[in-house]
């Protein structure tokens, strides 16, 4: 009988800690975005996270770092941005990443360095800006070095193509086909207020970059100091993509742009405060045209159209620091889509700042507030259970952290009646 | 009477009641077979009526979800839906002013009613009645009435 009980118990305890959320102790600080790929093909989802003495640690999908082969793997310097991986074809995905230092990195799941590429000759100071670009579908890598210098490789790390633009690149590049001819255009700022798009297609013949007809478009309110990424989205789905920026303050006001992939200026939308990192593009009011959404530096989560007006119950003022930008998520799988913000009023501090997740609903209403604790890293949003349910995977206060993306639902409905007349 | 006739007339007659009990039999077992066909036909059109009912409640939860609380005011009714099996015909969905709970009447309008759980005010509900009708392709026809009580909690976490 004791051991029937003992057994029951056992189960239970097992059942009630995998449904917990997932916290480890760990002995570095991260203040990166974390890499989740199914690294092995053996189904389950691993960790990376790049600590920012330029180490990197592998964990597995329940939180338990692997410490064998070369893991935890030391590299030349401070990893920028996110740990991104590629896929090679034939292979295992490779974890890819960009340095501080100027230097790109692909590791196997043994933690051995596949390949290393410098961007910078010996003695020479660059930086890479932001994480690599991967070209998934062609297994191509992108980077761009603070000296203007552009390198795209394949997953080998062999340079397929290597140009200096002749300016300074102020925020991280972009590969996506805006044109519509299956290649992947490439799209810089530069540190001026211009917008280079690249055609993907034309370059790939002369193997030169070649400037898109139309560009580079010069934004007269567009020197922006942070590296803030551009946006790019077919809002009004007519076939071309647009590139979507935000400019810093000019003549008391801020303003959000659209370009069309021809140069030509789509919209200029007027915001009163400055625009808090990159916007995102989804059709929150699914009338079948994209929206922007975006936080600002006054506490506001805002939604509009591209014509300019505010969608119905936004903005909405959140009244703290935001981390990151809003993540536009159908969390409770109901086909419509939640918005996602995390918010601080926490004095800096180098273990994180302690932060609030809050759910909102597409009409603007609060759904859902929960307290995360300290973060240090960037906030990873995916599935790492695999099961269709949203997990929020970072770091902080010591810990590594995996929660799950439970929400609120204000709407429950119960039978309590029936009647069948045959 | 001869032997011969006589012997004739039993026959006849036996021949004459076992028609009688084959038709009894053939006839109870027909009846049987189109109550058989006919129950089986109610229970197409039951399932009919549960898929509408699923499909009511699935309609009903999306608009209130959407902060739509009178939609079902601006539908036209009965909405009609086809199945392989037959047809669903939502007939009605509308606010309840009475309904019996049990065999004791309850009046009043169910509309923006406080909810009161464990003492405390969580939000409203809403008592709504869906009136569905199922029929199937052999014309067998089963009504279905609904109540649902649709909370809209307003007490975040």
């Amino acid at each position: 009988m004791k051991r029937w009980l003992c057994l029951v118990f056992a189960f239970f305890v097992v059942v009630y800690a995998f449904s917990q959320d997932v916290s480890t102790p760990v002995n570095f600080i991260s203040s990166t975005c974390p890499l989740s790929a199914d690294l092995d093909g053996d189904g389950e989802k691993e960790i990376v996270f790049a600590g920012d003495n330029g180490t990197l640690h592998l964990f597995e999908s329940n939180g338990i770092e692997i410490i064998n082969g070369k893991w935890p793997r030391h590299i030349s310097g401070p990893v920028q941005e996110k740990v991104e991986s590629v896929h090679i074809v034939g292979k295992d995905p490779a974890v890819v990443v960009s340095t501080y230092d100027g230097d790109v990195y692909s590791l196997d799941l043994m933690g051995n360095i596949l390949w290393e590429f410098k961007t910078g000759k010996l003695n020479e100071i660059v930086h890479i800006l932001g994480a690599p670009c991967i070209d998934s579908v062609n297994n191509k890598i992108m980077v761009a070095n603070t000296i203007g210098e552009v390198f795209v490789l394949d997953d080998e790390g062999k340079t397929l193509l290597q140009d200096r633009t002749g300016y300074s690149i102020s925020t991280t590049p972009l590969m996506t086909d805006m044109n519509g001819d299956g290649h992947k255009d490439y799209l810089f700022k530069s540190d001026q207020g211009e917008v280079y798009v690249y055609d993907g297609l034309q370059t790939s013949e002369e193997e030169d970059f070649s400037v898109m007809p139309g560009f580079p478009v010069k934004i007269k309110e567009n020197y922006n100091p942070l590296p803030y990424p551009m946006t790019v989205s077919d809002t009004d789905l007519d076939g071309k993509k647009e590139v979507i920026l935000a400019t810093n303050k000019y003549k008391d006001n801020f303003y959000i742009y659209g370009i069309e992939n021809d140069g030509k200026l789509k919209f200029k939308i007027k915001n009163n405060s400055k625009v808090y990192n990159n916007i995102k593009c989804y059709d929150v009011d699914r009338d079948g045209f994209k929206d922007l959404v975006f936080t600002d530096l006054d506490g506001n989560l805002n939604v509009i159209n591209i014509q300019g007006e505010n969608l119905e119950g936004f903005p909405v003022n959140i009244g703290k620091k935001v981390k990151g930008s809003p993540k536009v998520i159908d969390v409770d799988g109901d086909g419509i889509c939640e918005i996602v913000v995390l918010v601080s009023d926490a004095e800096f501090s180098i273990l994180g700042q302690d932060y609030d997740l809050k759910i909102y609903s597409s009409k603007g209403k609060m759904l859902s507030e929960k307290a995360l604790g300290k973060i240090s890293s960037e906030v990873l949003f995916n599935d790492i259970e695999g099961d269709g349910k949203m997990e929020l995977t970072y770091s902080g206060d010591g810990f590594l952290k995996i929660k799950r993306l439970d929400i609120f639902d204000p709407i429950q409905i119960e039978l309590i009646g029936e009647e069948y007349e045959y | 009477m001869n032997k011969k006739g006589f012997a004739a007339y039993y026959v006849l007659f036996f021949i004459i009641v076992i028609f009688l009990i084959a038709y009894v039999y053939s006839s109870r077992v027909m009846n049987s077979t189109v109550n058989l066909v006919r129950d089986f036909e109610k229970l197409k059109a039951k399932e009919l009526c549960d898929l509408g009912k699923a499909f009511a409640l699935n309609v009903i939860y999306k608009n209130y979800s959407q902060g739509s609380y009178d939609f079902y005011k601006s539908l036209s009714f009965p909405i009609k839906l086809k199945t392989e099996t037959g047809n669903i015909s939502i007939e009605s969905i509308d606010v309840v002013k009475e309904f019996f709970k049990g065999k004791q009447k309850v009046l009043g309008d169910f509309k923006n009613v406080p909810l009161i759980e464990q003492g405390k005010n969580t939000g409203k509900y809403d008592v709504l009645e869906v009136k569905i009708t199922g029929k199937t392709k052999k014309s067998q026809e089963v009504k279905g009435s609904f109540l649902f009580k649709v909370k809209r909690l307003e007490i975040v976490e």
